[in-house]
């Protein structure tokens, strides 16, 4: 913005406000929409126009509407209130100059922008904007003339009821509002596009040059307006959605507006001079007509020919209806919103009004006003009369607005939504699926890093609420977000009524934020401001608290007489919030309160310090459902429970409790638990006794701790205790018990969970804590940017002492913490998590919120989670994915997994170089082959349990198996020439056969072959198990159950009772060992203790036998 | 009672059934004294073992089929005991080093420092004692031979070993090494060993032995049985052995076109193979995993499933896939060679093959489709 063109700027806008709805009506008329840029700015203006019309349409409406702003918003008004012929007289009252220059003005600008629209119209986007420019130039130097011109009208419309004249000017918005909306709505959907285009196009081609402010603070006047005499009528009451938009827009832009200080009382004036009589109304209209027509042609529309030839009072009358239909549709909608809205202010208000009171000194206003427009002083003494200060606060959006640069899209609210909607996706479901398409199929910013980030002042978004669509040219939309957030603003998901700009991607809308940092003048955080006010205010002020604050404003609107004093919206709230800022009385916070007490708790922790004092204090347990509540109850009625010998009920959903002799509370350090615990007791009457396993780890200790104690007693941290003992203590206990433990799932934990009544406490939710710590940084003075404080809290992982910890310690070198600093610190501070393998390998494959913002470093720090724990766990779960990527095609599916197969099996022979040859450096390249890949691969969803990883079982039964064939290989080699492998992939099959086939076969009389063969194989009994083991399949019936139970009995004997020779020694522990197991073996078979101890003997004697064994093989030579 | 592999091992050279050149060459070069370092290398089941038995005898005399089975044990750097058996005669110590896993480079150096060294001494006596039975081999007898066996299975560590010890101990002892494969074994080894190789028998030898056995048995053997039994046993002599004694034990007199019994573990593999063919899948996949798993489990060799599973899938295929599939194969085993975890690359192949043989059946089915309309 040029600070030269202060005065062209306000003409200029004035002219576009004026100027917008008469070109639009061509639009509306179906001009072929350009390849120009929506700007929703244009929105803006409309949709308060559209609401408009209708006072100006109905008498009794326009008197209502008099009424009203002689009470609420402009001192003329108050002195003839609800009278139409009076409705001049305000304006001879309030300064002329003021309001009527600034019409005269609008009507000036609007006509030359209208001829500068005529020659553009039919050109391309970038010429119209560039003559837009030019336009804007010429208006500047204009400007004198303008100023020349208005004071004549001035005259003129003292002449002829000037106010009157204005308001048909409006009035002629409003109507070609209202057949622009009827249009919109009725036409088809491709026209209505068309024709939004259009009004963007020709708003864009106004707005271009960095005057936005006006369209924006009319139309929230404008809004207010009519918002007013809807709720006094509700007759009007409704009005489009994207009107409710507006509202909130401008709700914003006044607060931030409010914050720069610079109201314009002009706008006093304004709004009067918007509502007249009606018969002015036509000829005002007429030659609006003559402009859309002339535009119309110019543009050379198509559809919009037959629109232009309806502009008679007929048609404009249908209109008008259709549009009262629509209004009463609204109503229905917008009435409970604006209750809502209204609450939310309230809320939002307290602080704002301090921002407020502190910055908008009655001086102020008019001030700027003379700077900007020049108007005499007349006005500053007027607005000063006027005792609400309302529209001192709405004017002041003018910085605001103007600060909304020409690239910028600001979105007034839902309609502009709908409008863009409409833009990319023609309804009908193939336009859908095309656009969907086109949506995959987008490109990224083009122009990545092509902007610099410009230096803003501190928090010169605040209060400003973005929404981001599309593709940024030149930034991915996480930088934006944390650039806009980094100055204060606000990115949201969706447009809702608190939006304020949306920034649409695909063309230059990022400038327009980089714009806003550019030109928005730094300012003091509301909570900086909240908090200096803390420290001036008196203590005598605090009780008042916001809310009766809210409540009584209305009171105090009637008081300055007002007779609209009661106004629901919130709009009204906010600004009469700010009307009061003169006024002594100042609300106050409620942390106020414990002010008092931080002189004292200067030695303390923050911990500390800030420790609940009651229930309802604690984050996150606030509610009927939540822990402490519960905790609360189970304690209260706990003896009871006891003594009526109730038994715990085993429903895990809406249990109390009762029956259960102690609770388990678990959940994640910092949570609150220890707190909860120690709060609901002292709500319960109960008194505690706490031991920790650290200080009581012996069974002993702990039994006769606990036998002592005749209170209840919180058992904090019980890991490492013995369980056993302590669930003793609880099936016996007298006294309500109370453990507490991190790890619910821990297997120790899990016995003594079934006694216990189990109570989860779960991570508070940000905002939850994030309140909390606000109000205590409030306390201690700390300046800290919200989003900052974000960053904090999701970097501790919800954990709120850790915060507190935090906060303290950063804190002591510098008080007012910037958003950069704290972020990094946030960074550095970030809880290290240990993720488990079940996690990491779940965060590896599942596709999501949380893991689409990985890098390639993230991902591959997953895998160094546990780097031997983790290529397994990826291995065994890789199949068991949906990946996304395949959409259900299952050749697609296999090919990534084929893919993700591939990564795997060279993340093995990484694993080799890594393990084998100590090569460690080469873990970075594992991590990308063993976890990266497959996970990029495979991504998507991973239903079900993860499994471990079986390759550890299966290996290790491989090697059993690897072992035992060694052994029998071993045994075998004097007879046998093959080496393990053959022996298990040739000799085995034959000879489980040949072992087993004489004992199915000729049952008792086999068992003298068999034995002969193991003999010549020079194997011993196990062997023969081992080798039926070893190569039994699943897909082979095991054998040996085919053989008798007798016949393995005297198999068994029989072996048992020869000597058999072995040209091994067998060494005589591990064979003792082995007996056993035979002896087990013959157990089972059914032999009597007699032949056991013969066995024994016979063991013994074989031992001997196998000595003697040696020493004849040695004989042989 | 003996299986007829082992009972009718011949146990000499004169006796060997086939390759019998080659026989007469070992003699000779046994005859003559000194011999150098063997390297034998042959396909599994053609005899190698058995020639080098003969070999021995030839060498030593029926004193060297006096085994004994010995433990001897070794400590390595990082004091980790290693238990060792050795098959051992008065002349000869047969040892298999990959039994010790990684640690068989200390196996090789402690086991040949030992034997070398301490041989000299008893080297006298035996002479002395050999002298009277074998004069004309007296002067050889100062060697004391050392059978490696599984040397393709050593670490390139062992080998490295192996080349060192095989000069420094070459005035006192003899390394005969036994493998499958040469290409294992690094060059240096194979240049200072003679190499022998033992091919396969042909189809047509392994009747006649099998023949041979079954008159030996006082059996007879239909011909043509004989044949289907050469041909399964993929010219291994052991398994056509084994299977022929097998389908003895399940029926005779045999007949023709009687049921050749295949081992448990090969009808598995076959069935998993022809369960990638069934169906693909990620579930199929999942199941198939579970099914090579078990063959894992069961020690059978990771290229011994791969090949079978080869084999079955390329029956499953027309030409230019078959070609595919086979060099994949190969590109997979390879991988699995320079792996550590061979489930890893069997599933990467079935998990590759089932993707293009998906994509295969799809374009057959379109391509199909297009010649019908």
């Amino acid at each position: 913005m040029n600070p030269t063109a202060n005065l062209t700027s306000v003409t200029s806008t004035c002219a576009k406000l004026h100027c917008g709805p008469n070109k639009k009506q061509p639009l509306d008329n179906g001009l072929p929409a350009s390849n120009h840029t929506d700007d929703l700015d244009s929105l803006h203006l409309l949709a308060p126009l559209l609401g408009q019309q209708y006072p100006t349409l109905d008498n009794n409406v326009l008197q209502d509407i008099r009424k009203f702003f002689g009470g609420s918003s402009s001192a003329k008004t108050k002195s003839a209130p609800s009278k139409s012929p009076d409705v001049p007289k305000p304006q001879k009252k309030t300064p002329k100059k003021q309001s009527l220059p600034l019409s005269r003005k609008n009507e000036k600008s609007e006509d030359k922008n209208l001829n500068k629209s005529k020659c553009n119209k039919g050109k391309t986007v970038v010429k119209k904007k560039n003559r837009d420019k030019n336009g804007n130039i010429e208006e500047s130097n204009t400007s004198p003339r303008a100023e020349d011109e208005e004071l004549k009208k001035k005259h003129n419309t003292k002449k002829r009821k000037s106010s009157i004249k204005q308001d048909d000017e409006d009035d002629d918005d409003f109507d070609d509002k209202a057949i622009s909306s009827p249009e919109i709505r009725t036409s088809s959907k491709k026209k209505q596009k068309r024709q939004l285009y259009a009004l963007i196009k020709v708003y864009i081609f106004l707005d271009s040059e960095d005057e936005e402010p006006l369209p924006k603070k009319r139309a929230k006047r404008r809004k207010k307006e009519y918002h007013y005499s809807s709720d006094e009528e509700n007759k009007q009451a409704s009005i489009e959605e994207a009107f409710q938009h507006v509202k909130t827009s401008a709700k914003q832009k006044s607060k931030s507006a409010v914050k720069c200080s610079s109201p314009s009382p002009k706008k006093t004036v304004n709004i009067v001079d918007f509502f007249g009589t009606s018969p002015v109304q036509r000829v005002e209209r007429k030659t609006s007509i003559g402009n859309h027509k002339e535009l119309s042609h110019t543009a050379q529309q198509s559809n919009g020919d037959d629109f232009e030839l309806h502009d008679d009072e007929d048609f404009n009358l249908t209109l008008h209806q259709l549009d009262e239909i629509e209004q009463d549709e609204a109503k229905k909608v917008t009435t409970p919103k604006v209750e809502t809205s209204s609450s939310l202010s309230s809320k939002l208000s307290g602080k704002v009004k301090e921002s407020h009171r502190v910055q908008e000194t009655p001086e102020k206003p008019p001030k700027k006003v003379t700077s900007q427009t020049g108007t005499p002083s007349k006005g500053v003494t007027s607005t000063n009369k006027t005792p609400s200060k309302t529209v001192i606060s709405q004017v002041t959006t003018t910085p605001a607005s103007a600060m909304t640069s020409s690239n910028k899209k600001v979105s007034p609210g839902k309609s502009a939504m709908k409008q863009t909607s409409t833009k990319t996706s023609p309804d009908k479901p193939e336009a859908k699926k095309l656009s969907f398409k086109s949506y995959l199929s987008r490109e990224g910013p083009r122009l990545l890093g092509s902007k610099e980030v410009p230096q803003g002042g501190e928090n010169c978004l605040e209060g400003l609420t973005f929404v981001i669509t599309g593709v940024l040219e030149s930034f991915e939309r996480d930088e934006i977000k944390s650039t806009i957030e980094r100055y204060g603003g606000k990115v949201t998901g969706s447009v809702s009524k608190k939006t304020g700009y949306l920034i649409v991607g695909r063309d230059a809308g990022e400038n327009g934020v980089l714009d806003l940092i550019r030109t928005l003048p730094g300012k003091k955080s509301k909570y900086e401001i909240a908090a200096e006010k803390e420290s001036k205010s008196t203590p005598g002020r605090k009780t008042l608290s916001r809310s009766s604050q809210i409540k009584k404003t209305p009171s105090k609107i009637t008081s300055s007489g007002s007779p609209e004093a009661k106004t629901p919206t919130a709009l009204q709230h906010k600004d009469l919030a700010g009307s009061f800022s003169g006024t002594p009385d100042v609300e106050h916070s409620p942390q106020t309160v414990s002010e008092g007490k931080t002189s004292a708790d200067e030695t303390l922790l923050w911990v500390d310090k800030y420790k609940p004092n009651s229930l309802k204090q604690i984050i996150g347990q606030q509610g009927d459902k939540s822990n402490a509540k519960k905790l609360l109850h189970w304690l209260k009625t706990w003896h009871r429970n006891i003594a009526s010998g109730k038994k715990p009920a085993f429903n895990r959903f809406g249990d109390d409790g009762a029956g259960h002799r102690a609770a388990l509370l678990s959940g994640p350090p910092g949570v609150g638990k220890t707190t909860t615990t120690q709060l609901v007791c002292k709500e319960a009457g109960f008194s505690f006794v706490e031991l920790n396993a650290s200080d009581t780890r012996s069974k002993k200790s702990l039994k006769e701790d606990v036998a002592e104690s005749l209170n209840n007693h919180s058992l904090a941290g019980i890991f490492g205790l013995h369980l056993l003992e302590l669930v003793g203590l609880i099936k016996n206990t007298k006294i309500p018990i109370i453990c507490m433990c991190n790890d619910r799932n821990h297997p120790k934990i899990r016995t003594l969970a079934n006694y216990c009544f189990d109570l989860r406490f779960q991570r508070p939710r940000v905002e939850q804590i994030k309140s909390a710590m606000m109000s205590l940084a409030y306390k201690e003075g700390i300046k800290i940017p919200p989003p900052a404080l974000n960053d904090m809290i999701l970097a501790s992982n919800q954990d709120i002492r850790q915060i507190i910890h935090n906060l303290s310690m950063w804190s002591v070198t510098d008080k007012n913490m910037s958003f950069g600093q704290v972020k990094t610190d946030a960074a550095k501070a970030k809880k290290d998590l240990k993720l488990g393998p079940f996690d990491v390998v779940r965060k590896v494959f599942t596709s999501g919120e949380e893991t689409a913002h990985m890098t390639i470093n993230d991902k591959s720090d997953l895998f160094f989670h546990d780097y031997s724990f983790g290529p397994l766990f990826v291995q065994e779960n890789y199949i068991s994915v949906q990946p996304s990527e395949a959409r259900g095609n299952i050749q697609k599916h296999l090919q990534l997994l084929s893919c993700a197969a591939d990564s795997i099996a060279a993340g093995d022979r990484v694993d080799r170089l890594v393990r084998g040859h100590g090569q460690w450096g080469l873990l970075p390249v594992q991590a990308v082959f063993a976890s990266v890949i497959p996970g990029d691969m495979m991504r998507g969803y991973l239903g079900g349990q993860i499994q471990f990883p079986s390759w550890l079982g299966k290996n290790s039964s491989r090697n059993k198996n690897d072992r035992i064939l060694q052994e029998l290989k071993s045994h075998m080699r004097l007879r046998i020439s093959c080496d393990k492998r053959g022996l298990n992939l040739e000799y085995l099959p034959h000879l489980r056969h040949s072992l087993t086939l004489p004992l199915v076969k000729e049952g008792g009389d086999g068992v003298p072959d068999v034995i002969k063969c193991l003999d010549e194989y020079n194997l011993i009994k196990e062997d023969f198990d081992s080798i039926l083991e070893v190569s039994q399949w699943p897909n082979s019936e095991n054998i040996m159950s085919m053989v008798e139970s007798k016949t393995k009995a005297a198999f068994t004997r029989t072996y048992n009772k020869e000597a058999h020779l072995t040209p091994y020694a067998v060494g005589s522990s591990t064979k003792k060992t082995r007996r056993g197991g035979v002896n087990a073996d013959s157990l089972e078979l059914g032999l009597e203790e007699g032949e056991e101890n013969q066995e024994i003997v016979e063991s013994e004697e074989e031992q001997d036998l196998s000595i003697d064994n040696m020493i004849k093989v040695n004989r042989f030579f | 009672m003996s299986l007829w592999v082992d009972k009718y091992r011949p146990n000499s050279l004169n006796k060997l059934d086939y390759h019998k050149d080659q026989a007469a060459h070992l003699r000779k070069l046994v005859q003559c004294g000194d011999f150098p370092h063997l390297l034998i290398y042959g396909p599994s089941g053609s005899g190698k073992k058995t020639r080098i038995m003969c070999l021995l005898r030839e060498l030593y005399g029926s004193g060297v089929t006096k085994l004994r089975i010995e433990h001897q044990s070794f400590v390595t750097p990082s004091k980790k005991k290693l238990e060792i058996s050795t098959v051992a005669s008065n002349y000869h110590i047969e040892v298999n080093p990959s039994d010790a896993g990684i640690y068989d480079r200390v196996v090789i150096q402690e086991l040949l420092k030992t034997v070398a060294q301490s041989h000299q001494l008893q080297s006298a006596a035996q002479r002395q004692f050999k002298g009277t039975y074998y004069c004309f081999l007296s002067f050889s007898l100062q060697y004391i031979l050392v059978v490696l066996t599984e040397v393709d299975s050593l670490t390139k560590d062992a080998q490295h070993a192996l080349r060192r010890t095989m000069e420094k101990y070459m005035a006192t002892c003899r390394l005969i090494l036994c493998c499958n494969s040469t290409s294992k074994v690094i060059p240096a080894i194979r240049s200072r060993c003679l190499g022998v190789r033992v091919p396969a028998p042909t189809v047509n030898e392994i009747i006649q032995v099998l023949q041979a056995t079954c008159k030996k048995e006082g059996l007879n053997l239909p011909a043509e049985f004989a044949n289907r039994i050469a041909v399964h046993s993929n010219r291994n002599l052991r398994r056509a052995m084994l299977i022929c004694e097998a389908c003895r034990v399940q029926q005779y007199p045999f007949s023709e076109n009687q049921e050749i019994i295949e081992p448990d573990w090969e009808l598995y593999l076959k069935e998993t193979a022809r369960q990638i063919i069934d169906q693909q899948s990620p579930k199929r996949l999942f199941e198939v995993r579970g099914r090579l798993y078990e063959l894992l489990i069961h020690c059978i060799p990771s290229d011994v499933i791969m090949k079978g599973l080869l084999k079955e899938l390329t029956s499953n295929c027309d030409g230019q896939l078959k070609c595919e599939i086979t060099q994949l194969a190969a590109a997979y085993e390879h991988s699995l060679q320079l792996g550590q975890k061979s489930i890893y690359h069997l599933e990467a192949f079935v998990a590759k093959f089932m993707a293009i043989y998906k994509r295969f059946l799809e374009e057959g089915l379109v391509e199909g489709l297009n010649d019908f309309f």
